[in-house]
């Protein structure tokens, strides 16, 4: 027999362990933003972004950029591949999933991955 | 993270606020996120998970205490009813909410198999979906005796043709199918209770516990239920329950209360999964859901997760505020407050469809009339979402 109480236990168990899951999951989960909603945003967030490729300089393997989607962001991809080169010209439409850094009293990207849109 | 939580917790109190109120539609509340959301904005769409999770425990009250059923679950008006009127509708909504918790759970563990599986199984069942509901009908009229059987036959009838005329681009055109279920199933069931002069029974708040067995057997046939429901069109938690009880053979009332909130919950869980698995919305809230988000594979789990969070949040709430709706109602007039519910759903008939809506539920209501007058059973009356369902299976609109 299921009593009201084990079924209330049950209830709170499921709640807390829903709410404990989602913090993990949204942890490792990027955040769909625009580069106008980065300043509100903690350092350190997961968040992915998409706009239009400007200003691409490549240096030592790594590419810096600047993501445009009405409002421009800096952003810089570490040890790019060709995959990463290619989809990062100047004037392409990308997504990039990335952590939001605080550089030199300015918000850039970290960029994890990017894909290109159409 | 903070904004995440936050969602869902505001999600939790918006169903509780939506599955209370008679008329007041879950579509309705998220089409207006909808509208006040940022695309790509995941807190939206974890307020709108967690607002269909809580609505589908909490719409039952108002369903079994007022015969005031909202779309998604007027089935349940009828043998809420009957519990009522033995002084157990506290027990009725409690099986309600305990259906739909261990549904909830029963479906979070389907998952898997749902996505390998269930999408495959989805173009089998359809084909038979026509055979099957066909066959339900003419049951309904042959499971009556002597002269039933006409009676069962003209209400089946009327029913079925007033669907089909109301229902036009499918077999759930919102506030036309409010209209319809509320008449056959409120206000008739309402009217009926006036009629009869019907004082409130006193009702027993009890802490009866569940028998297990037969919990986790109703519960896990909801769960799969829900699930089917959740890929194909035309058919919503109402039939899937109406169809596994004629097909099961005899239901008790309490288990078919259990797997009526297992269907409901688990629907609302799989809809969701369902739009990321094949791109197609079954629910208002998954419509909303799709406006806003586009989602990936993580989500889900997400998704999950609020789910999780949202149906134990329920379960507590529910159970505390069916007690104090219990408690409340003993202490009013129960003539008065059938009447007040009655003008109310006439007003809303009016409010949200305007003449036509009011002839519709006026046709409804007579019609609802007919099994109480002839001894056969008003879940005849379901053939106004049946036949129409038929027909759109048989490609025939």
């Amino acid at each position: 027999m299921l009593s009201g109480e084990f079924v209330a236990r049950a209830a709170v168990l499921s709640a807390l362990a829903g709410l404990a899951a989602l913090h993990f999951f949204s942890a490792t989960e990027p955040e769909g933003a625009d580069v106008s909603g980065l300043v509100v945003k903690g350092e350190g967030s997961l968040v992915s972004l998409k706009g239009k490729v400007e200003s691409v300089r490549q240096l030592n393997g790594n590419i810096f950029f600047e993501l445009n989607d009405g409002n421009r962001a800096k952003a810089v991809l570490f040890n790019a591949d060709n995959a990463q080169r290619n989809a990062l010209r100047k004037n392409s439409f990308v997504e990039v999933v990335g952590r939001i850094e605080d550089y030199k009293g300015s918000r850039q990207i970290v960029v994890l991955s990017v894909k290109q849109v159409d | 993270m903070i904004e995440l939580f936050s969602s869902v917790l505001l999600g939790f109190l918006l169903g509780i606020f939506s599955g209370l109120m008679p008329g007041i539609h879950l579509n309705t509340i998220a089409a207006i996120i909808v509208l006040v959301s940022r695309q790509g904005d995941f807190n939206s769409v974890a307020l709108i998970v967690a607002m269909s999770v809580s609505h589908s425990f909490f719409d039952f009250i108002p369903s079994i205490l007022l015969g005031a059923p909202d779309a998604e679950n007027f089935v349940s008006v009828l043998p809420g009813h009957r519990m009522l009127l033995k002084g157990k509708a506290y027990r009725a909504i409690r099986l309600t909410i305990v259906g739909g918790f261990f549904g909830l759970l029963l479906s979070l563990c389907l998952l898997p198999i749902f996505s390998l599986f269930v999408i495959k199984a989805t173009s089998f069942v359809y084909g038979f979906i026509p055979i099957i509901l066909g066959g339900i009908l003419a049951l309904m009229v042959l499971s009556e005796k002597g002269e039933r059987k006409i009676w069962a036959a003209v209400t089946i009838g009327l029913s079925g043709a007033l669907g089909v005329i109301a229902l036009k681009d499918g077999a759930s055109v919102g506030n036309a199918l409010f209209c319809l279920a509320t008449g056959f199933f409120g206000a008739s069931t309402i009217l009926c209770s006036l009629f009869k002069k019907q004082g409130f029974v006193k009702q027993k708040i009890e802490s009866i516990g569940f028998n297990a067995k037969r919990t986790a057997k109703m519960s896990f046939l909801g769960s799969i239920a829900g699930s089917v429901v959740a890929f194909l069109p035309s058919i919503g938690p109402n039939e899937a329950a109406f169809m596994i009880s004629k097909l099961a053979g005899r239901i008790r009332t309490s288990d078919f209360l259990v797997m009526l909130g297992s269907i409901s919950s688990a629907n609302t869980l799989f809809s969701f999964f369902t739009l990321f698995l094949i791109g197609k919305a079954r629910t208002g809230a998954a419509a909303a859901v799709e406006e806003i988000f586009e989602l990936q594979a993580g989500n889900v789990l997400q998704i999950a997760a609020i789910a999780l969070a949202a149906a134990g949040l329920s379960v507590v709430a529910a159970d505390i505020v069916a007690k104090m709706a219990v408690e409340k109602m003993q202490t009013i007039n129960y003539f008065s407050l059938n009447c007040v519910v009655l003008a109310f759903l006439v007003a809303l008939a009016f409010f949200f469809s305007g003449p036509s809506g009011l002839l519709l539920f006026g046709s409804a209501t007579a019609i609802g009339l007919l099994p109480a007058m002839k001894q056969n059973r008003r879940t005849n009356c379901m053939a106004f979402l049946m036949v129409p369902t038929m027909i759109f299976y048989l490609g025939l609109r």
